[in-house]
C-alpha cells in the first residue's frame, strides 16, 4: 500500500526523472507547486474576538468535561449497548432472546432515568429564559449564538439593546462573553 | 506513546507546549490542558479557514466553519485518539461544514447533485480570467482537483489523502495522475512542466 518514494516526500521533492511510466508521473516541479499554492492564498481576517470565543469554550470545557452533553448521553448509551451485545455475544436474530431482554430493559431503565432527571420543570423556565439569547433561532442557546453575536459586533456597531445580555446598558464583546459563559453552564447543566 | 510526556499538564504554559508533535497536543488535551488545544489552534487555525475558503468562496462562512470545526473537536475531548495526520482527520469535517454553510447561506435544498454543483461553483466564482492555471483547475472534475490540491497545497501524502478522503490509494494516485496528464497537455500550463 505504501509507495514511500512519492507518499512521504513532500511534493516536488523526487530525485527521480519524470516520466509517464512510473509513480513519479505524480510528482510535479517545483515551480507548478508554487503556482499553484499562489491560487490559493486567500487572506480571510480572523477576528480576535473568534480566537478568544473558541479558546474561552475550550478553558471552560476541558476544565469542566462534557459529560453532561446530549451528544455524550447517546454516546454512552450506544457504549452500553454495545458492551451488552459483546456480553451476550448478541447476533441479529431472535435465538438469544435472554440478551435481547436484558439489553432492551437496561435501555428503557437508562431512557426512563434521563427523563427523570432531565425534570420537564426545570426545561420550561430554561426556554423561558434564554429566549432572547438564541439569536440564531435553532431553539437552543448554545455556543453559536456567542459566535452569532460576535459576528454581529463586527460586522455593525449599532445593534439593538436588546443584545445586551450582561445588563451593562452596552453591546459589547463581554455580551459575547457572557452568553458565550451561559452556553456552556447551559450544557453543563444537562440543557444542551 | 503520547500518553506519558506530560502527566502534570497543569504546570504547562503555551511556550512549554509549542514544540511538542501533535500527538503529544492531543495527549495534553484529553488530561485538560486548555494550552495545548491554544497551541493545536494556532498551528491549524489558518489552513482551516483557508481550506474553508477554498470551499465557501466566503469570507464569513469561512470564519463560521473555523468555529465550527474546532467545537467539533473540542467535543471530541477526553478520550480523543489521533491516528493519522490532524489534517486529515480535520478535512472532511471543513469539507462538510464548508458545504453546509454554503447550503445554508443560499438556502440551498439539498440534495446529491446539488451538492456537486456548489462545490464545483467554488472554485469557477473566483475570477477564472485573471489566471490560467486558476481556470485550468476549475475546469479539472472536482475530485482531480481536490486531490491536486491536498496533494501539493496541502502537503498531505497520497496515503493521508486515501484516508482523508475515504477512498482507496488507488484512486488517488488515479484522479492525480488524470489531473496532472490535464495540465500538462495544456498549452496555457504545460510550461510549468518543461525542463
Amino acid at each position: 500500500m505504501q509507495e514511500p518514494d512519492d507518499n512521504e516526500k513532500p511534493p516536488g521533492t523526487s530525485s527521480r526523472p519524470v516520466g509517464p511510466s512510473n509513480t513519479e508521473f505524480l510528482d510535479a516541479p517545483l515551480g507548478f507547486i508554487q503556482a499553484l499554492k499562489r491560487t490559493q492564498e486567500h487572506r480571510v481576517a480572523i477576528p480576535p474576538s473568534v480566537d478568544e470565543v473558541i479558546l474561552r469554550t475550550a478553558r471552560q470545557q476541558l476544565k469542566s468535561g462534557p459529560q453532561s452533553s446530549k451528544l455524550q448521553r447517546f454516546e454512552g448509551l450506544g457504549l452500553l449497548w454495545r458492551k451488552l451485545a459483546r456480553l451476550g455475544e448478541w447476533q441479529p436474530n431472535w435465538g438469544a432472546p435472554a440478551a435481547w431482554i436484558g439489553a432492551t430493559a437496561v435501555i428503557a431503565l437508562v431512557i426512563f432515568l434521563a427523563v427523570i432527571h432531565k425534570g420537564p420543570s426545570q426545561n420550561k423556565s430554561a426556554e423561558k429564559a434564554f429566549v432572547r439569547e438564541d439569536l440564531n433561532h435553532d431553539g437552543q442557546v448554545d455556543i453559536l449564538d456567542a459566535f452569532a453575536l460576535a459576528r454581529q459586533l463586527r460586522d455593525s456597531s449599532n445593534l439593538p439593546q436588546q443584545l445586551d445580555i450582561n445588563g451593562d446598558g452596552v453591546v459589547d464583546e463581554r455580551d459575547v462573553e457572557a452568553l458565550a459563559t451561559a452556553a456552556v453552564k447551559l450544557a453543563k447543566g444537562g440543557r444542551s | 506513546m503520547a500518553e506519558n510526556v506530560l502527566v502534570d499538564t497543569k504546570a504547562n504554559t503555551p511556550n512549554d507546549l509549542e514544540g511538542l508533535s501533535d500527538l503529544d497536543l492531543i495527549a495534553a488535551i484529553n488530561h485538560g490542558d486548555a494550552g495545548a488545544f491554544e497551541i493545536v489552534y494556532f498551528r491549524y487555525r489558518d489552513w482551516v479557514v483557508s481550506l474553508a475558503y477554498r470551499f465557501t468562496q466566503d469570507r464569513d462562512a469561512s470564519i463560521d466553519v473555523l468555529q465550527e470545526t474546532f467545537l467539533y473537536v473540542l467535543r471530541k475531548f477526553p478520550g480523543f485518539k489521533l491516528t493519522a495526520n490532524f489534517k486529515t482527520f480535520l478535512y472532511p469535517a471543513v469539507r462538510n461544514l464548508s458545504i453546509a454553510a454554503r447550503r445554508k447561506a443560499s438556502k440551498y435544498q439539498a440534495s446529491p447533485a446539488g451538492i456537486h454543483e456548489l462545490e464545483s461553483a467554488a472554485v469557477e466564482t473566483s475570477k477564472p480570467e485573471c489566471h490560467d492555471l486558476e481556470y485550468l483547475l476549475s475546469s479539472l472534475p472536482l475530485e482531480q482537483r481536490e486531490v491536486l490540491l491536498l496533494r501539493f497545497v496541502d502537503d498531505l501524502s497520497l496515503a493521508e489523502i486515501a484516508e482523508a478522503l475515504a477512498i482507496p490509494l488507488g484512486t488517488v494516485k488515479s484522479r492525480l495522475h488524470n489531473a496532472l496528464s490535464a495540465l500538462r497537455a495544456d498549452e496555457r500550463t504545460k510550461k510549468f512542466f518543461e525542463h
